[in-house]
């Protein structure tokens, strides 16, 4: 520890403040409950939300400052007093395993050798309102796969639903995933932060981490925080008419050892959207979501409880819902839709109704050898979709599926030997199936339960400049299916799959500012219940699909390799990766199409390839002035089918997206900002012809504005956020919008949004 | 140790969780009441009369159809009733019933192919005085050969140009019914 310095000036009364701020230097956050102690004047104190501080009553004279925060290294400052301006202290993150940061109970970060992406707190805030697939879609390299304008699924380096994992508050996201027009049923506001893991993540997470994983995490429980804290976020938009709030509220007992809690709720509501020319009628959405947690620590010991529950209802495009082949033809033909009403915030079926409940119980110990952590997960997803019907049957649900998943983690993190540290673990889950009777129709897929356990073991070493990791896991999964054969018997197959998986990861820091990370790693995936069993037509699509219950396990390799650069003003980060899936499986075309009583239908079964993925995402930013903030994001993708030495089918387009901020610089408490971008969208010229019924719709380009204002109201922050998309009102057609084949996307929307923390 | 106390409270909590699962996880076979295996056309003309069926047992299955060919008089005028029927119960259900109750929602239409010299004509109406296609005089004209394709659509637009005269092109809706193959039709 640094000495008191001179205390020279001894005559002047010590009435003099020290304030400033504390920001990570690479990010440029504020760092919240970051401990600030004067050496010598010996007093101290910790940052606000802001990242601010304050400490009065200093006396002239020079000393040092002494900066903590956890996971970063430690600074000393020294400090003369009187200070002409506010003090910024930038915070570089420790690059030690992150799980050194991660406090016991919080969910475990994903490895750091892969390449990684994140929605701040900020980030989030200024998207509030939106779905977590739109909110997502923010994040280079990740898109978004839509069936209208309010289902969105998040798409990574190309692979969505069963080919990427999503970690809702540390647990996997148990729902139908299969399905396209299924989205997570998350609400992304619960979040303080969203990552993407863009590497095969299948050591540490299990099967189905091929593509990445998206973790959507809850802040740690304020033990430390004495007063009541949350905040309340509001937001409306024209198109849709649409309207969101969102609260939480937190607190604690103020003591370290102590108990905490939070409580958190959103509630959505949106009528029929609108695209230039015309309403989308049935399209609104009704959503409310809550959440609660509480939590207890004492000595080494901690046990938290948390539920959450999701429930939505989303209408279905009215002219998406179709009754065969002819009717497909008219639709493409039709400039518009075919049904086209008045605004209205009714939601008529086609529609969905989804609920979703989780509750997780952790339980942590720290000990002389690490910490171990067990975690228990119940989630329950019931789906619901009610169709247009014959005979008053539109009230009895088309598809009702009942998906209970109950889950177990035991997770051991080593205390750091030497330069060696790791985690070791298993996972066992046990999911359950049920269609619910009575829908008149013959379910789409069949019952089943099905267990999943696995082992893991991850290492790593850790040098100054250089880090190396390796990881390998076992899995199994057996499962039952419970469906009719041709003659209507019952039959009862069971299905087994073994698996291992390893990785390696590598991080490098040549020199100040400069990191690279390379990862290799295996996932695999069985095949999914759905592809195996599917039976029966689908709507919207006019295709009747069948499953295969031939279907092996896909591999998959994937090499990710990412650059962070951040030097003067610019800042940016690269990642590069080539992905190989042998026994791929997708949707085929059948020659022969099945003539039933509603016409011809075009068949799809579902078959394996092999396929080969590579591409890049960048993102760049220049700070040019202190008024002036450039930024460019982009990402590029190229995918084959190796087999048929053709390409694969419904791949994001090439995409870049430009922006310019211009923020006034005020002196006190208050931000101000205009931000403009620009985002192009080329035409996806690589699909396989004679495939789709129609082929990928032209490029676009769009225009944004946002407008923010933040300051004070009674001591606490709030923000007002005026944001315009779409400005020019173009009309366009996105490839991966399942329903293009019927409208085009939302007009322009201005959206008005209203923070406040406190 | 505190550990194992830890697991084995964990374990027993799980196995309450479990305890209280579905024990039954067999399907149970839906009654599909919508489904629709049978389009039946009766023709009567003055005392004779006949059917003609376009028959799929299977539903969306991979068995094909089965199409009875229709044999018309030229210059003749059949009165031809419509009955949609589901046959994989037992007795049939009557479709035809329902689309009558709602009548608004439903309209057939008849499209001739290869230059069939058949013109039709809605008999019938619904509540608000549209065509529903469940009764419809068919008079057969020059002697020849051609295809007969019967629609039902759900939901269609009737105030839309020529949908009540029978033309399908601007009805949009839902196709609930599409005889493919076509009724194979011979005027003598």
């Amino acid at each position: 520890m640094a000495k008191a310095s001179g205390t020279l000036a001894q005559a002047q009364p010590c009435n003099l403040t020290l304030q400033g701020t504390v920001i990570d230097m690479s990010t440029k956050e504020a760092l919240p409950i970051a401990a600030i102690w004067l050496v010598g004047p010996e007093k101290g104190t910790t940052t606000d939300e802001k990242g601010r501080f304050n400490i009065k009553g200093l006396c002239a004279g020079t000393f040092t400052a002494d900066i903590h925060y956890l996971g970063y290294k430690e600074k000393h400052l020294t400090i003369t007093l009187p200070l002409q301006n506010e003090l910024f202290v930038l915070m570089e993150e420790d690059d030690v395993l992150i799980d050194e940061v991660t406090v016991q109970g919080e969910a475990i970060s994903p490895d750091k050798t892969q390449s990684e992406v994140t929605l701040s707190e900020t980030q989030l805030a200024r998207a509030s309102g939106k779905s977590l697939g739109e909110s997502l879609q923010e994040l280079p390299g990740v898109s978004s796969l839509k069936t209208g304008p309010t289902i969105s699924k998040p798409i990574i380096n190309g692979l969505h639903s069963n080919r990427i994992l999503i970690l809702n508050n540390g647990l996997r996201q148990e729902g139908q995933q299969w399905g396209t027009e299924h989205a997570p049923e998350i609400d992304p506001m619960m979040a303080t932060q969203i990552s993407v893991v863009k590497g095969a993540a299948a050591v540490r997470y299990g099967p189905e981490a091929i593509g990445g994983i998206v973790v959507v995490e809850p802040p740690a429980l304020p033990y430390e925080h004495k007063h009541l804290h949350g905040n309340v976020r509001l937001m409306a938009a024209d198109n849709g008419r649409m309207g969101s709030a969102s609260t939480t509220l937190q607190g604690g007992l103020g003591k370290a050892e102590s108990v905490a809690w939070r409580l958190q709720a959103t509630g959505r509501r949106a009528g029929d959207f609108k695209a230039p020319d015309y309403m989308l009628t049935n399209t609104g959405l009704k959503e409310a979501d809550f959440s609660g947690a509480i939590g207890y620590k004492k000595n080494d010991w901690l046990a938290e409880a948390y539920y959450s529950k999701f429930t939505t209802e989303l209408g279905i495009l009215r002219s998406a819902h179709i009754g065969n082949l002819t009717d497909l033809q008219a639709a493409f033909e039709s400039e518009r839709p075919l049904i086209v009403e008045d605004f209205s915030y009714k939601i008529d079926n086609p529609r969905q109704e989804i609920s979703h409940d989780l509750a997780k119980a952790t339980f942590g110990k720290k000990g002389r050898l690490g910490d171990i952590k067990l975690v228990y997960g119940y989630q329950r997803n019931i789906r619901k979709e009610f169709d247009i019907r014959r005979g008053g049957r539109g009230e009895t649900p088309a598809l009702h599926m009942d998906l209970l998943t109950h889950s177990t983690d035991l997770i051991w993190e080593q205390r750091t030997w030497q330069k060696l540290r790791g985690q070791i673990g298993g996972s066992f889950i046990y999911q359950e199936n049920r269609n619910v009777p009575g829908t008149g129709i013959e379910p789409l897929i069949p019952n089943y339960n099905s267990a999943t356990s696995g082992v893991f073991v991850i290492e790593r070493w850790m040098e100054d400049r250089w880090e190396i990791e390796a990881g390998l896991r076992f899995d199994n999964r057996a499962f039952q299916v419970f469906t009719f054969d041709e003659n209507n018997e019952v039959i009862r197959p069971k299905y087994n799959f073994n698996n291992f998986s390893g990785s390696v990861g590598l991080v490098l820091k040549p020199a100040d500012g400069w990191k690279v990370t390379s990862n290799l790693g295996t996932a695999w995936r069985p095949p999914n219940v759905s592809e195996l069993y599917s039976q029966g037509l689908h709507h919207g699509a006019a295709t009747i699909e069948e499953g295969n219950t031939e279907l092996d396990t896909e591999q998959a390799l994937k090499w990710i390799n990412q650059l962070l650069v951040r030097k003067g003003i610019w800042s940016a980060e690269v990642s590069i990766y080539a992905q190989k899936i042998d026994n791929y499986i997708y949707l085929q075309p059948q020659p022969e199409p099945r003539l039933t009583i509603r016409g011809a239908f075009p068949v799809y079964s579902y078959v394996q390839t092999d396929a080969f993925i590579a591409g890049t995402d960048v993102s760049l930013s220049a700070q040019l002035s202190k008024q002036w903030q450039y930024s460019l994001k982009g990402s590029l993708i190229r995918a084959k089918d190796v087999s048929k030495d053709d390409f694969l089918i419904f791949m994001p387009g090439d995409r870049v997206q430009n922006s310019v901020t211009w923020s006034y610089p005020f002196q006190s408490k208050r931000t101000f900002f205009v931000s403009a971008s620009h985002s192009l969208v080329r035409r996806q010229n690589r699909y396989p012809s004679g495939v789709d019924y129609v082929d990928p719709p032209k490029g676009y380009q769009l225009f944004g504005l946002n407008v923010g204002y933040g300051s004070q109201l009674f001591g606490n922050d709030y923000e007002i956020y005026l944001e315009g998309t779409n400005l020019l009102n173009t009309s366009y057609r996105e490839y991966l919008n399942r329903f293009r084949y019927y409208a085009d996307e939302l007009g322009r929307t201005i959206t008005i949004r209203f923070n406040y923390k406190f | 140790m505190m550990k194992t106390q830890f697991a084995s409270s964990f374990l027993f909590a799980t196995l309450l969780l479990f305890g209280s699962c579905n024990d039954d996880p067999d399907p149970v076979k839906e009654n599909e009441e919508e489904l629709i295996t049978t389009v039946r056309l009766t023709f009567t003309e003055g005392t004779n009369s006949f059917v003609a069926e376009w028959k799929d047992a299977d539903g969306d299955g991979a068995n094909l159809p089965t199409v009875d060919d229709i044999s018309l008089e030229a210059g003749k005028t059949y009165a031809v009733s419509v009955e949609l029927l589901n046959e994989s119960t037992t007795p049939a259900d009557d479709i035809s019933a329902e689309v009558s109750e709602e009548g608004t929602e439903h309209q057939f239409f008849f499209i001739t192919g290869d230059g069939l010299a058949l013109t039709t004509t809605y008999d019938d109406q619904d509540a608000d005085g549209y065509p529903i296609g469940l009764q419809n005089t068919f008079v057969a004209g020059v002697a020849g050969s051609g295809t007969l394709t019967v629609i039902l659509r759900h939901e269609p637009n009737k105030t839309a140009a020529g949908v009540s005269d029978g033309d399908a092109a601007n009805a949009a809706g839902e196709t609930d019914v599409e005889t493919a193959p076509p009724f194979n039709v011979t005027i003598q």
